[in-house]
């Protein structure tokens, strides 16, 4: 955890010892609105676990009541085995990324992370070292207020990473990092998975997540919908076939007669429940040209919005 | 508390936003000093220096600017978001108001003892110009400033309170504004025997200026009353802190 680089992926093997963090029928309602409701969920140490749902899912919510933020009105949150209000040396147990404006924007960065890391007692040596970590170095004696949305990320992640923590709980941390940065966020999240720490890290953005996570949780309107690695999350979903043709409408027409459902996608065709030998066949006895076959693989997008009805409201 | 205090005090120094605020107190005390002397038909020949109402002005300024340190140290976090991180370094709210009132506490006794230092100051160049003799008691003098820190930093507490209670800055400062330059007079013209407990009529107690001729307690009752209402404010604040969803 010491160095930016990493040397690629190092899923763990097994996941030993108890749960980093443990969720218990977590509810709270804000009004007549329920925003997260009876949720259960672990996360282990040495996996990222990605925390998934549609904007509103009540991800940021759970995140916050993790942190002591919130008061739930039923159910438990526990980080290391003790509610996050308990913990003695709260920054050496847990990193926090909530929110991407976080500091006072006419304090410099270095001096607003050198005020968090005399909170926890801290040195400012530490502080250099963070700033370092996440290339913030150069900028770290401007005013917070001026930095573009990466820089604003980065120095909430060197915030997080200031006590050395063993559980990292991120709120939408790509968010705003170009595709380097994002990239440098993956490969540290894995370093650090790698070495026995925890990381629980929401996102909306599967495609991102489905790189970055070992594991999912996903939630929709405040509850559980699956949580499992993320192969097995997609393993759930149908595989379906896209077909195209450069006589699109005898296609499908075709596809319709011999009893498919083609669902329009680009210049093609999605079928679901069906094989390549099967849709070929059809083609060949209608006569119509076949430009493309191909079977897709049901990515963790697909599932996701499979599970949470396409995130619609 | 330790921590707490250090990094309460290093958010205090790292903006300018407590010059800023002990900037306006000296300019605001040299203004009304020098108003309240050149306005006053009052023969000052032979006065006390610590005993003019170059102070009634003082006592106001301090009193508005210690309030808004106060109301800014809670709702300036709430304002830009630092208060997430705040209370995921130190999830012990009661530790974070603590280190605040005592930081803060001390920067706005600062504010009194500048306010009663331009004060002197600019009466003092106000009487050489003019030609008038007064006798300058520095132990009086010492004394008004040693009051005028208490109540700086009393101020100050009723501010983070109010700032903790509120949530909202606008709201926060608007009222506690209001409420020391106009609302306790407004309180005074009608009910005047009220008057002298609220917070302000503690304050012209404790630095034995009565204006316009209004009962004040004894300096010690209203050093005592002040002192209890800033306590009342900060326990207020502190238990909704405590309830308060960080959402």
């Amino acid at each position: 955890m010491t160095t930016m680089t990493t040397t690629g992926p190092d899923r763990p093997v097994d996941a030993t010892g108890s749960p980093a963090i443990v969720v218990r029928g977590l509810t709270k309602r804000f009004g007549a609105v329920t925003a997260v409701d009876d949720l259960s969920f672990e996360v282990r140490p040495g996996w990222v676990t990605g925390f998934l749902g549609p904007n509103g899912a009540g991800k940021s919510t759970t995140l916050r009541m993790l942190l002591g933020l919130v008061t739930p009105d039923a159910g438990s949150a526990a980080v290391l085995g003790l509610p996050y209000r308990s913990l003695a040396a709260p920054a050496e147990a847990v990193g926090a990324l909530l929110e991407v404006q976080s500091f006072n924007p006419l304090r410099s960065g270095r001096n607003h992370l050198r005020v968090l890391a005399a909170a926890s007692g801290l040195s400012d040596a530490r502080v250099d070292e963070v700033l370092t970590q996440v290339g913030l170095t150069e900028a770290a004696s401007r005013k917070a207020g001026g930095y573009s949305l990466g820089m604003r990320q980065r120095l909430g992640l060197a915030s997080a990473l200031l006590g050395d923590p063993r559980v990292l709980i991120l709120d939408e941390p790509a968010n705003g990092l170009d595709p380097q940065g994002i990239r440098w966020l993956r490969e540290f999240l894995r370093e650090f998975a790698g070495l026995g720490g925890a990381v629980l890290v929401s996102s909306h953005l599967l495609s991102e997540m489905a790189q970055m996570a070992d594991e999912v949780i996903v939630i929709d309107r405040g509850r559980l919908i699956r949580q499992g690695a993320v192969a097995e999350v997609t393993a759930g979903g149908r595989s379906r076939l896209r077909v195209a043709s450069p006589d699109r409408r005898a296609l499908e027409r075709a596809l319709i007669d011999a009893g498919f459902d083609p669902r329009s996608d680009g210049e093609g065709f999605l079928l679901s429940a069906a094989t390549a030998d099967r849709v070929g066949r059809v083609a060949m006895q209608a006569g119509v040209p076949i430009s493309e076959l191909a079977k897709q693989e049901d990515t963790l997008e697909d599932a996701f919005f499979e599970m949470t009805d396409g995130g619609e409201r | 508390m330790r921590h707490e205090i250090r990094s309460e005090f290093r958010k205090l120094r790292t903006t300018r936003t407590v010059w800023g605020l002990l900037g306006a107190v000296a300019a605001l005390t040299g203004l009304g000093a020098w108003g309240v002397l050149a306005g006053s038909d009052a023969e000052f020949a032979g006065a006390s220096l610590d005993g003019l109402p170059v102070f009634l002005v003082a006592t106001t300024v301090v009193a508005a600017l210690a309030v808004v340190a106060g109301v800014r140290a809670y709702t300036d976090e709430v304002r830009y978001g630092s208060i997430v991180p705040t209370l995921v370094s130190t999830p012990d709210r009661r530790r974070v108001v603590a280190a605040k009132v005592l930081v803060i506490g001390a920067a706005a006794a600062i504010f009194g003892l500048v306010a009663v230092g331009v004060g002197a100051g600019v009466s003092l160049v106000w009487f050489a110009v003019h030609g008038v003799e007064v006798t300058v008691g520095a132990a009086a003098l010492a004394a008004l400033g040693a009051k005028m820190m208490l109540l700086g930093a009393a101020w100050s507490a009723i501010g983070v309170g109010v700032g903790l209670v509120v949530g909202h800055q606008v709201a926060a400062l608007v009222g506690s504004l209001l409420y020391v330059l106009v609302i306790e007079d407004l309180i005074g013209a009608f009910a005047g025997g009220v008057a002298k407990y609220l917070p302000g009529g503690a304050a012209d107690a404790v630095v034995g200026l009565a204006p316009g001729g209004m009962t004040v307690l004894a300096p010690v009752a209203g050093a005592m009353l002040i002192a209890a209402w800033g306590a009342v404010s900060v326990v207020a604040g502190d238990r909704r802190l405590q309830r308060r969803d960080i959402a």
